[in-house]
């Protein structure tokens, strides 16, 4: 009986907070389009047109074929835009929620989940464009999507650990706001956006096996190139880190929330 | 289905500095009941009513909630003030998982905002924004309305509104007007740096509250 009662409350609860990541993600998505419907065409030219100066620039400094450097350097451009778009807003996210938790429904945590999965979505859509545009270049079709879905989905689920955390920082300490921003350029060589990890020398390999985001886009890797290269990437691990990260990130935005005041 | 406050202490942190803002508070709203909670400026008021939403939590003491509360109506309550109103109701409907349409022709209707349903709620009187908050929230079924001060906006059509509410509901009126006390609470309860007192009796609290 108890049992049933607990099962049916948690049920409850998760279809409440369903409705209310459903409206967040509505609301996240209106405050991006703005006013006026050219909003739409913006979300997505802005990935779209940086991603084909990452492309124009690589190809004009790296030999290979055009098509299949579009898709490498798009592809890892992409990964980098949702994490630095997760990790730079992620400062504000509590104080522009805050007004929102008149409503006790709203919670710190659905209001950065709804604006995480716009940030996948939006990124994913920019991704498959550029892989599609490849192909018609002539790139070779990926060898796994799933593999792809996954490496991206892993990645983003390790950035919105560390966007808790950041944005708890943050909001305990409002003078490092302006240098959050730079912890997402850290990402730029340690991640293996724009390598293939398994091409790096062994020494400093060694040590970025250590690093969830480079295995979760080396899995990303694998499914774009296949057999082409060697890969290193370990699902347990990067479980693993993900875990302790929500674990962190989530005790730090409990003590925000315990704590906050509105206004 | 009541709303229970025991012992409910709540401190903040400004500057290094712990301000205590209740000191012990005990409060019990039972279904129907109509309250008032009548305070000066300062005397917690705003932290009471948000305490007993559960939008923030006590230092310490408990909180029973065991019937659906709304959220604390003021004058600024949880708007985003860049979005038009509409839009507003369109996202608290869907967040209380209810049809846009018909909550926002509700408040449409009572509200009576006209063309500035559609324009940004910085475009807004205060006035205004309380006539919305009131009127969203009266477009649901809560048991218990929390209102802090809004209820001064309201007029004859809000009062039949809301007196059409209150046959089933609770209300707890947070204010520092003993008028709007008399007009819709059977009781009345003082708050004074932080310190509650409940009166049964009315008029002993209107009394006691004037000669504060």
């Amino acid at each position: 009986m108890s049992a049933a009662l607990g099962r049916s409350r948690v049920l409850r609860d998760f279809v409440a907070q369903h409705h209310v990541i459903e409206a967040l993600i509505l609301r996240d998505v209106a405050e991006r389009i703005g006013h006026g419907r050219i909003g739409i065409f913006f979300i997505f030219a802005e990935p779209l047109v940086l991603g084909a100066a990452i492309t124009a620039i690589n190809s004009v400094m790296h030999a290979g074929e055009f098509a299949e450097i579009m898709m490498f350097y798009s592809v890892g451009y992409l990964c980098f835009y949702m994490l630095r778009n997760m990790l730079n807003r992620a400062g504000m996210v509590i104080s522009v929620t805050q007004n929102l938790l008149y409503h006790s429904r709203v919670t710190l945590l659905a209001s950065f989940v709804a604006r995480h999965i716009v940030e996948f979505l939006i990124s994913i859509t920019v991704m498959t464009i550029f892989v599609g545009a490849a192909i018609l270049f002539g790139a070779r079709i990926p060898d796994s999507p799933i593999k792809m879905i996954s490496g991206f989905l892993l990645v983003m689920l390790l950035t919105q650990g560390l966007a808790f955390l950041l944005a708890s920082l943050v909001h305990e300490y409002p003078a490092i706001e302006r240098g959050a921003h730079i912890v997402s350029y850290i990402f730029l060589p340690l991640s293996g956006i724009f390598f293939i990890l398994d091409n790096i020398p062994p020494p400093i390999r060694d040590i970025l096996v250590w690093f969830p985001w480079a295995l979760a886009i080396d899995l990303l890797h694998d499914g774009m190139a296949g057999e082409r290269y060697k890969y290193h990437w370990d699902i347990p691990y990067i479980l693993i880190c993900i875990g302790a990260l929500h674990v962190l990130g989530l005790s730090a935005l409990r003590r925000v929330r315990d704590t906050l005041a509105l206004d | 289905m009541t709303l229970e406050l025991s012992d409910v202490y709540k401190s903040y942190k400004v500057e290094g500095a712990t301000r205590t803002v209740l000191r012990g508070v005990h409060l019990r709203v039972e279904r129907g009941d109509t309250i008032g909670i009548l305070g000066r400026n300062g005397a917690g008021k705003s932290t009471l009513v948000r305490i007993l939403a559960g939008v923030e939590k006590p230092t310490s003491g408990a909180v029973r909630r065991r019937m659906s509360v709304s959220w604390p109506l003021g004058f600024q309550s949880g708007f985003l003030l860049n979005s038009t109103g509409m839009e507003n109701i369109r996202f608290v409907a869907r967040l209380y998982n209810r049809q846009p349409k018909r909550i926002a022709e509700f408040v449409d209707d009572l509200a009576e905002l006209g063309r500035y349903m559609y324009m940004p709620m910085t475009t807004y009187s205060s006035g205004m924004r309380t006539k919305l908050a009131l009127a969203l929230s009266l477009a649901f079924d809560f048991d218990c309305y929390l209102v802090d001060e809004a209820l001064a906006v309201a007029d004859q059509r809000f009062n039949n509104v809301i007196e059409q509410r209150l046959r089933h509901a609770s209300l707890v009126l947070i204010t520092h007007a003993p008028t709007l006390v008399h007009r819709f609470c059977r009781r009345a309860a003082i708050l004074d740096a932080g310190i509650l007192t409940v009166h049964d009796d009315l008029d002993e609290a209107l009394a006691t509250y004037n000669a504060l």
